[in-house]
């Protein structure tokens, strides 16, 4: 009732000219995201994260939000119709969202994974509604060292949720942590790793590392190779899926709800996880796997349910606890910081035009993305039909921008153009860069919970097995690791 | 590629290392417990030991045929150096010839670089875009973008 309650005040926040004007625009240019090929959400979040510093913080949020679950809706598009996913969720919909295009069911394709997307985010946003609420009561009782264990749960689970080598997501958190160290320590003013320089006293500007690591570097990759898509031809019909068509894809939507939800709340989790895993198992369970990859519905209606529900399921450890559990959340929480707001479990008392806003324009985002993607999948295709060579330039400019804007310091430009450089050499070198910002955002907080941890406990840790949650937490972190383990050795064992 | 990634995996020992040896010079550890070393130590000793690990699976391991080039391809390469000698020149020129002058000449240089079209039209593309974005944040967004010799 209660949660009812603050959700009516959250419809308050958002039903303001203000910020219906902001989700439309998030969920505008999120749809665009998700649409053009070679910018990721995460890139796009980090190019307009400067444009919300002169709005208000909820309505920065409110925008920021829809552009995280707009792109989720609008990645399907171009998986359909281009066989190029618009953005890394949308892998799994080419197999079969591609095949369905061609033999002319691309109306039914891109319609099922729209009202599968907005099925899926409605029902997983009245599960952050519900959960997030129960979350922060429970954290309102966790101190520095339970704040600890929860980090490092998130760091042991982001080593192993990783696609590629666990060494080298192990390498990138240490990396991460490490840069978060640069700049001044604030607990006695001792200068770190700054070398005299004025410009990193405060540390590398986490909005000029974040556009370089993934604005920057991942135009790099793209303009390496000039991949040239062929857009499907014809007209798009048949948009509202017929009563086979529902029949065949209502429980895929259903599973992949409860399946992205579950793995957006987990660290290192998030849509591109839970995507591959919903496909898997659709395949698995499926009467007739061998036709999966030809261009069933299932394989569209499951997976686009699943990373649009592991949105909401990745916003409730962010809002709730101020943890993000992948580098898109860990880019939301940045924007708090920077616009003065504590992320953390007292948001929702604290801060509850954002709390309650953000979830409530979560509900109307998915109804204007709804709105927005069916009847105007005409424009959308026409934006597939600008060439990258026109669109990277533009979006290179914007990151010079965006960066300089942040702080008006040119240092910030060198700062972004040497990361930029430095995580696309890295993703050449098969590195993922989610663990190296995910470390980066929460690099400062671990680092002071470790320090008031051991103050507390008159520098004896034994402060992290004696409190029952932060052990329970600490003996899970083991567990994971342990089972991970096990299972990249049986891995090991089994190939020849 | 096995060259690059003995090449970083060298690097990665060398700046675990470096990080390490500064962080004590920090100090690890103080009357209040971790002091300002301590964490970047850390850090620095699972950056080191990580890519040892991984150098010397490097270099241990027998490639199996022909490894994967680094590059895509050769016009790929150049295309990237290219890119980022654009990013340099917008960062040097932007304080001294203004936001605006250098966004267009580094647009001109960026559309014809892949695009090869006629220079005209890159440069009319060039133009309404610097102006475009340079109107959105300057007028719209009230950023005060640098102004070079020209007052823009």
């Amino acid at each position: 009732m209660d949660a009812a309650h603050h959700l009516i005040s959250g419809f308050a926040v958002i039903l303001t000219p203000a910020n219906l004007y902001y989700c439309l625009l998030g969920s505008l240019v999120g749809t665009l995201v998700g649409v053009l090929p070679g910018i990721g959400p995460l890139a796009a979040l980090s190019l307009l994260l400067p444009v919300t510093f002169n709005i208000p913080a909820t309505s920065a949020m409110v925008m920021l939000s829809a552009i995280f679950y707009g792109a989720m809706y609008g990645g399907s598009t171009t998986s359909i119709l281009v066989n190029i996913p618009g953005e890394a969720a949308s892998v799994v919909t080419c197999l079969d969202g591609y095949q369905m295009a061609k033999a002319g069911r691309a109306g039914a394709a891109l319609g099922i994974a729209a009202f599968g997307s907005f099925i899926a985010g409605t029902l997983s946003t009245i599960g952050l509604n519900l959960f997030s609420p129960v979350l922060v009561t429970a954290a309102l009782s966790f101190g520095p060292p339970e704040y600890f264990a929860l980090m490092t749960l998130g760091f042991v689970v982001t080593m192993f949720m990783v696609g590629g080598s666990t060494l080298k997501a192990i390498l990138m958190i240490a990396l991460g942590i490490f840069v978060s160290t640069v700049g001044m320590d604030v607990v006695n003013g001792v200068e770190r790793f700054t070398f005299g320089a004025v410009n990193l006293t405060g540390g590398f500007d986490l909005v000029a590392v974040i556009m370089g690591t993934f604005g920057v570097s991942e135009i790099l990759m793209n303009i390496e190779r000039l991949a040239r898509g062929e857009v499907v031809r014809g007209k798009i019909r048949g948009l509202f899926p017929t009563r086979r068509e529902w029949r065949d894809s209502a429980l895929p939507i259903l599973r992949g709800s409860g399946l992205g939800f579950a793995l957006g709340i987990l660290p290192g989790g998030g849509p591109v996880t839970a995507s591959f895993v919903s496909y898997a198992v659709e395949r698995k369970i499926s009467r007739h796997p061998e036709k999966f990859g030809t261009g069933v519905i299932e394989g569209v209606a499951g997976p686009e349910a699943a990373n649009n529900a592991a949105v909401a399921g990745a916003m409730i450890p962010m809002l709730s606890l101020g943890l993000p559990s992948n580098a898109v959340t860990a880019l939301l929480l940045g924007a708090l910081i920077i616009h003065g707001v504590q992320p953390g479990p007292l948001l929702m008392t604290q801060h509850p035009d954002i709390f309650w806003g953000v979830i409530a324009s979560m509900y109307l985002g998915n109804v204007i993305l709804l709105v927005l993607n069916l009847p105007l999948i005409g424009i959308w295709v026409q934006f597939l039909r600008i060439p990258y060579r026109i669109l990277f330039p533009l979006i290179l400019l914007l990151a010079v921008v965006g960066t300089y804007a942040a702080n008006l310091n040119i240092f910030d430009v060198w700062v972004m153009i040497g990361f930029g450089v430095g995580g696309y050499l890295l993703v050449k070198l098969g590195y993922e860069l989610g663990p190296f910002i995910l470390a980066l955002v929460l690099g400062p907080m671990f680092e002071q919970t470790l320090r008031q941890s051991l103050i507390m406990s008159s520098q004896s840790v034994l402060i992290f097995v004696t409190r029952p949650i932060t052990a329970a937490i600490l003996a899970l972190c083991a567990a994971v690791a342990v089972l991970f383990l096990r299972a990249e050795w049986m891995k090991k064992r089994e190939s020849p | 590629m096995r060259a690059a990634s003995l090449i970083s995996n060298a690097t990665w020992v060398l700046l675990g290392l470096a990080v390490c040896v500064y962080a004590v010079r920090l100090r690890l550890w103080d009357s209040a417990g971790p002091a300002s070393g301590f964490l970047p130590f850390l850090a620095g000793l699972v950056v080191g030991v990580a890519g040892l690990v991984l150098l010397i699976r490097e270099w241990t391991t027998r490639p199996v045929g022909q490894s994967p080039p680094f590059w895509h391809d050769a016009a790929g390469r150049t295309r990237v150096a290219l890119v980022i000698v654009a990013l340099v020149a917008m960062a040097l020129l932007m304080p001294t010839l203004g936001f605006l002058v250098a966004a267009f000449l580094v647009m001109t240089f960026l559309l014809g670089l892949t695009e090869h079209r006629r220079l005209g039209s890159s440069i009319v593309l060039a133009a309404a875009s610097s102006v475009f974005i340079y109107w959105l944040f300057a007028s719209l967004l009230q950023v005060r973008l640098p102004r070079g010799l020209l007052g823009f």
